[in-house]
């Protein structure tokens, strides 16, 4: 019965990470269709923010919701501005702008902070679950997941700024004849990615650490869920989570963490094979 | 009393790229005045709204809205100042729904969600059974009354239409006849319609160009409209 429970809290976990993970790529190129490559770096990037505010005496919460998140959003917006928003639509210089980025914030962080990795001790202590004990920071990782899902789907479901960005995304030239900024638009979509990034890199500090090339860990799966959930951003990137977070933790468990992320690839390869357009290309259309 | 100009577009030049396509637009509109522009393909006439809403950078010429000249100002800044535009094709936002879209019209205005869905309803009942459903999944005639309904929300003084019959049934066409007289006289709008259908054109304009090669070539009478060959080349001057 523990085995069952610590299961199913494994998969549930398993699920929560990658969707963490992906979730702010899911409106940078889920939503605004920029391939960022150096969304894993933004993950890092929050790591670092996180870390160095704790360290620096900042009480852990406000560095992980406050500090992180603004930290890397200001950072994206920027990145933004100066970059990504010469190249809309221009997927092959978007992909090479946003790989230098990746190299160049590898390489600053690598200067400036060593490389070798920090961290944090993960707080909330553990939870027995019979002879076993599960930490309570796990279950803290799966709540956040699931409030950072409601709260990106409240923002763009029934906030001003949500409809803004959704129609702007699907035509800018309207949206500006409508009286929309979008240079504005753009940019705060963008800034909001990008927090989101930075909350999930913060999140996964404590239990990953942090170093320079740590982006790398991340960004591939990130890609593959967004990709496999196919055009519509969140419900898309949490179905391909719920499937290839269960596929990857249920393998785990009865075999290795490393079959664990073979099965995981070859399911997205299979889903893509079967489904080219992605989950929500056949599935739940209409939504968000 | 001479009424002012709400609108005044004067030499306005512009193109794409190196081509040019406008070679000096002179025409003006004023409050409740709906002024349609009438020529066959190619003239100009959806560069020229493109143009005066900012969507395409013009080379030359002024824009005058109320006073205030627009050449310069992005087009979100026009919209703001009051001028609404219904594209060529409608431009619906196909995933948000019915309400949504008339939602976005007003975003930018800081209006009431509730209030301007309730007016939209108001002024074009065929809307209420239509609000939850996505935009991309309308008709064309919905598309084109929901494109209206969407411009309208932001409350403008100058209203720009593109082919605003293009694909659409006979009964819907009456329908935006109706609609558009009554919203200029009771809003005071200024209306600029580009359109192909002459019998549209003369049942809701009152007054109506003729645009030849990126010119306004003369103003032709409503009357006479029905045996106005819109072919037939004019003499290049400018009403």
């Amino acid at each position: 019965m523990e085995i069952i429970a610590l299961s199913g809290i494994n998969i549930v976990y398993a699920v929560a990470s990658l969707f963490l993970l992906a979730a702010g790529l899911s409106i940078i190129f889920g939503m605004m269709g920029v391939i960022n490559l150096a969304h894993g770096e933004f993950l890092m990037l929050g790591g670092f923010a996180f870390v160095l505010s704790v360290n620096a005496g900042i009480n852990i919460w406000i560095s992980m919701f406050v500090v992180a998140p603004l930290v890397v959003m200001v950072i994206g917006m920027v990145m933004e501005r100066l970059i990504v928003r010469h190249l809309y639509g221009r997927t092959v210089e978007t992909i090479l702008a946003t790989w230098g980025v990746s190299l160049l914030l590898i390489g600053v962080t690598s200067v400036t902070l060593g490389y070798q990795q920090l961290g944090v001790s993960a707080p909330l202590g553990s939870v027995e679950i019979g002879d076993y004990r599960v930490g309570g920071y796990t279950f803290f990782i799966i709540g956040l997941a699931f409030a950072v899902l409601a709260f990106l789907y409240a923002i763009l479901r029934w906030s001003s700024f949500g409809l803004k960005a959704r129609g702007t995304m699907q035509s800018a030239s309207t949206a500006a004849t409508l009286g929309v900024n979008v240079g504005y638009v753009y940019s705060a979509t963008f800034g909001l990615g990008a927090a989101i990034s930075g909350l999930a890199g913060a999140a996964f500090a404590p239990i990953a650490g942090v170093t320079p090339v740590s982006g790398l860990t991340y960004i591939g799966k990130a890609f593959i869920t967004v990709i496999a959930g196919g055009p519509l951003p969140l419900i898309g990137t949490s179905t391909a989570s719920l499937l290839l977070g269960f596929i990857n933790a249920a393998v785990t468990a009865i075999s290795t963490p490393v079959l664990g992320e073979i099965a995981l690839l070859a399911a997205a390869i299979l889903l893509l094979r079967l489904l080219p357009a992605g989950i929500t290309g056949r599935f739940f259309r209409g939504g968000l | 009393m001479i009424e002012q100009s709400l609108f005044a577009v004067s030499e306005l030049r512009a193109g794409y790229g190196r081509v040019p396509v406008l070679d000096g637009v002179t025409f003006s509109a004023r409050q409740a005045e709906i002024v349609g522009l009438l020529g066959p393909n190619g003239m100009g006439k959806t560069t020229l709204l493109k143009t005066l809403i900012g969507v395409l950078p013009l080379s030359g010429g002024s824009i005058l809205f109320d006073g205030v000249e627009l050449r310069a100002k992005p087009a979100h800044e026009r919209a703001r100042l009051g001028i609404g535009y219904v594209p060529q094709g409608r431009e619906i936002f196909a995933g948000l729904t019915v309400r949504e879209n008339i939602a976005f019209g007003a975003a930018s205005f800081g209006r009431a969600r509730r209030a301007v869905i309730d007016r939209a309803v108001a002024d074009f009942p065929v809307l209420e059974r239509l609000l939850d459903r996505k935009g991309g999944a309308l008709s064309g005639g919905e598309q084109q009354i929901l494109a209206l309904a969407r411009a309208l929300a932001g409350d403008p003084r100058v209203l720009l239409l593109d082919e605003p019959t293009e694909g659409v049934a006979p009964a819907i066409v009456e329908d935006i006849e109706r609609q558009l007289i009554k919203l200029a006289r009771e809003r005071s709008l200024a209306v600029v319609v580009v359109e192909q259908d002459v019998d549209f054109l003369a049942t809701v304009s009152d007054r109506i160009l003729q645009m030849q090669k990126g010119r306004i070539v003369r103003e032709v009478p409503v009357a006479e409209l029905a045996e106005t060959d819109i072919f037939a080349p004019v003499s290049q001057t400018n009403s």
